[in-house]
């Protein structure tokens, strides 16, 4: 009790987390399930397989929860294990190809603008699910590439890299961006 | 040329089109909570292994010597053909060799925290009444009362004093033919600094878990692709699920596959034609795989990557007819509910009858053919089925939740059990309320496991937070709980 008492907030929770306690897990993990889910869903585009992924990375957080050192590295920890079932489970058929949502699939658009998403995102479809990863942490939860790195398992120059190939591939203006 | 912006607002939408269901993060932490208390968080599979042998008969001694020297002619073609092949296919390759150093823990690995995850033995092969299998090489000759470790030592040796024996090694696979054959995989680093794991090691046995024979360590190539982070090591340590993602099936004491997934992009399938003391590379795939599969004879197999919880618009299974070189899509007909499908792991009675289990719906497939055709079947009606046991070609179990109940009735629903003696035609109930007692609140990500040895003797998990093993010796009438004790 006494170590408990000197720490800071989500360290009592990790504390407490570690000795079973689920509504402190609950807690601690709670906050980053959506962005796992939304991980898991980039890298896998299907709904359902992304949910399946979550859920068995949270249940892999929770029986592991005893070896995560810092409440402060709660996030990226979790995000590799989110990260590492998706991969896991991306051969959902050992002849699996990428699907294109129904949506992307109709005739093009009169508009300029729509067809350039449209292309845009046939062309986010068609990028490897590790590009795939990178430039969804990157862009669209705005993590820096340490981060981005840290959620992926590669360093932050790899990181870098990757979401640099990936902008190539995906015709995008890298000018605009420092990455 | 696209810009950032562009890219952001096509992410947006890509997000939006996938969008969860309400309520994710309290469905995703009740599911884990449940599951992590739960016997096996999977439905059971069945690995069904009745097939014909490959071997073939002994000859006559009249004819030998033709024979043989018809047999030599043919090895010396058959060898010029096959080396001319090996220089221009890839798809089979030796094993890399046997490294110099001993197996060790990744040094970030902090394995102390290992809990055991399960208290009682969880059987995975029903031989016969009497002798069973459970993870780990837990042989039991009494009918799940007594329970001895037939487990390699080399199994374990490189973790850490104290390890709860219940707890399995990382990446650990088993897989049990019959009373005498088991073989057991799993994980090893061997020096690799870049990878928590580098080699994977299978254990053989022919007579019980009397004594093992251990394969040369299968080297993967894992480090260069993905260095693995302290967090990974720390991740992957944690048994019994992780370390390389791993499975393996045998058709008879000689003939098996294993299929390893490093994490890393790509899964390799390795077969053995010795009974698991060499092992050759006969295929791999750029995508990441860690699906079950069975194979009826050396060159005829089937995989299954369907997930119980999601279904996919077309119901189908992969299929290899060259032992495991090339795989294909094998489209089955649409069951009588219709799809979204998830089609299970087939079990093959013999290389033609078999029979398969569509998670979404309440239906099944046979097959007399082969898997050549698939003949889709309806099961008893109910909320959901919990487990299903092909026992043989005519004899099939059905344990069902109460049909009629909802969630949200006062009562729990009884849990029923059907059987069917022609092969799914036509199903009768044999008890109203059995003892198993599901948990209907949370229905997903915890299953029963059933297993009939024959038309009377059949054994169940009553996957409680307390998980039991129930016995049937009257087809299923009446239950009795069993308190296993391992030694």
């Amino acid at each position: 009790m006494q170590q408990i008492a000197v720490l800071g907030g989500d360290e009592k929770l990790l504390a407490a987390a570690r000795t079973g306690d689920q509504a402190s897990f609950e807690r601690l993990i709670g906050p980053h399930i959506a962005m796992g889910y939304r991980l898991a869903a980039a890298i896998l585009l299907d709904a359902g397989q992304a949910e399946d992924a979550v859920q068995e990375a949270t249940l892999r957080a929770w029986r592991s929860i005893g070896q995560l050192r810092s409440s402060a590295q709660v996030r990226g920890w979790f995000l590799t294990i989110v990260a590492n079932r998706s991969r896991s489970m991306r051969g959902a058929r050992w002849w699996s190809v990428i699907r294109l949502p129904e949506s992307r699939l109709g005739l093009p658009s009169p508009a300029e603008a729509v067809d350039r998403r449209e292309d845009l995102s046939k062309a986010l479809g068609r990028l490897s699910p590790e590009e795939r990863a990178a430039v969804f942490l990157r862009f669209y939860e705005d993590m820096n590439s340490r981060e981005v790195g840290e959620a992926l398992g590669i360093t932050p120059t790899a990181a870098r890299s990757r979401i640099h190939r990936a902008l190539q591939r995906l015709r995008v203006d890298l000018a605009e961006e420092e990455l | 040329m696209n810009t950032v912006k562009d890219l952001r607002e096509v992410l947006s939408g890509e997000m939006i089109r996938l969008q969860p269901a309400a309520g994710l993060e309290s469905r995703v932490l009740q599911r884990a909570f449940r599951s992590s208390r739960a016997v096996d968080p999977r439905p059971h599979v069945r690995r069904r292994d009745k097939v014909r042998s490959p071997i073939s008969e002994p000859v006559a001694a009249p004819r030998l010597m033709a024979l043989v020297a018809v047999l030599i002619a043919v090895a010396v073609v058959a060898s010029l053909v096959l080396s001319a092949r090996a220089l221009h296919s890839r798809a089979i390759v030796p094993v890399h060799p046997a490294p110099a150093s001993s197996p060790q823990m990744p040094a970030s690995d902090n394995c102390e925290a290992y809990k055991p995850a399960a208290t009682v033995p969880i059987p995975v092969k029903a031989v016969t009444a009497t002798t069973l299998w459970a993870a780990g090489a837990l042989l039991s000759t009494d009918g799940g009362v007594h329970w001895h470790d037939q487990s390699p030592g080399a199994l374990r040796q490189d973790e850490p004093a104290g390890l709860a024996k219940s707890e399995l090694p990382p990446g650990f696979t088993d897989f049990y033919l019959d009373g005498a054959n088991a073989w057991a995989a799993r994980s090893f680093n061997y020096g690799s600094k870049a990878s928590c794991y580098d080699h994977i090691v299978i254990f053989g046995t022919s007579d019980g878990g009397q004594s093992w024979h251990e394969s040369a360590p299968i080297a993967l190539k894992v480090g260069s692709t993905t260095p693995a982070s302290p967090v990974q090591c720390q991740i992957d340590c944690h048994p019994p699920n992780f370390g390389f993602g791993l499975h393996m099936f045998f058709i008879d004491s000689q003939h098996g596959w294993l299929l390893a997934d490093p994490h890393v992009g790509i899964s390799y399938l390795y077969a053995t034609f010795n009974g698991g003391r060499d092992w050759r590379l006969v295929s791999q795939q750029s995508l990441v795989l860690t699906c079950p599969f069975v194979f009826t004879s050396p060159s005829t197999g089937w995989l299954s990557c369907d997930s119980p919880n999601t279904g996919s618009p077309i119901p189908s299974l992969s299929e290899t007819q060259d032992g495991g070189a090339t795989w294909t899509t094998r489209v089955l007909p649409d069951p009588p509910e219709g799809c979204p499908c998830s089609i299970g792991l087939p079990v093959f009675f013999d290389a033609m009858h078999g029979a398969v289990r569509q998670y979404t719906g309440q239906s099944m497939y046979t097959t007399s053919d082969g898997g050549n055709t698939w003949r889709p079947l309806s099961l008893p009606s109910t909320p959901l089925s919990l487990a299903i046991d092909f026992a043989d070609a005519h004899n099939f179990w059905d344990l069902i939740l109460q049909p009629g109940w909802v969630r949200g009735d006062p009562a729990p629903p009884h849990d029923w059990l059907y059987h069917s003696a022609d092969g799914g035609a036509t199903w009768s109930v044999v008890a109203r309320d059995t003892p198993i007692n599901y948990p209907a609140l949370s229905p997903l990500n915890i299953w029963p496991s059933l297993w009939f040895v024959d038309a009377n003797h059949g054994f169940i998990i009553q996957p409680n937070d307390s998980p039991r093993l129930l016995t049937t010796s009257d087809g299923g009438h009446t239950w009795t709980g069993i308190n296993p004790q391992v030694s």
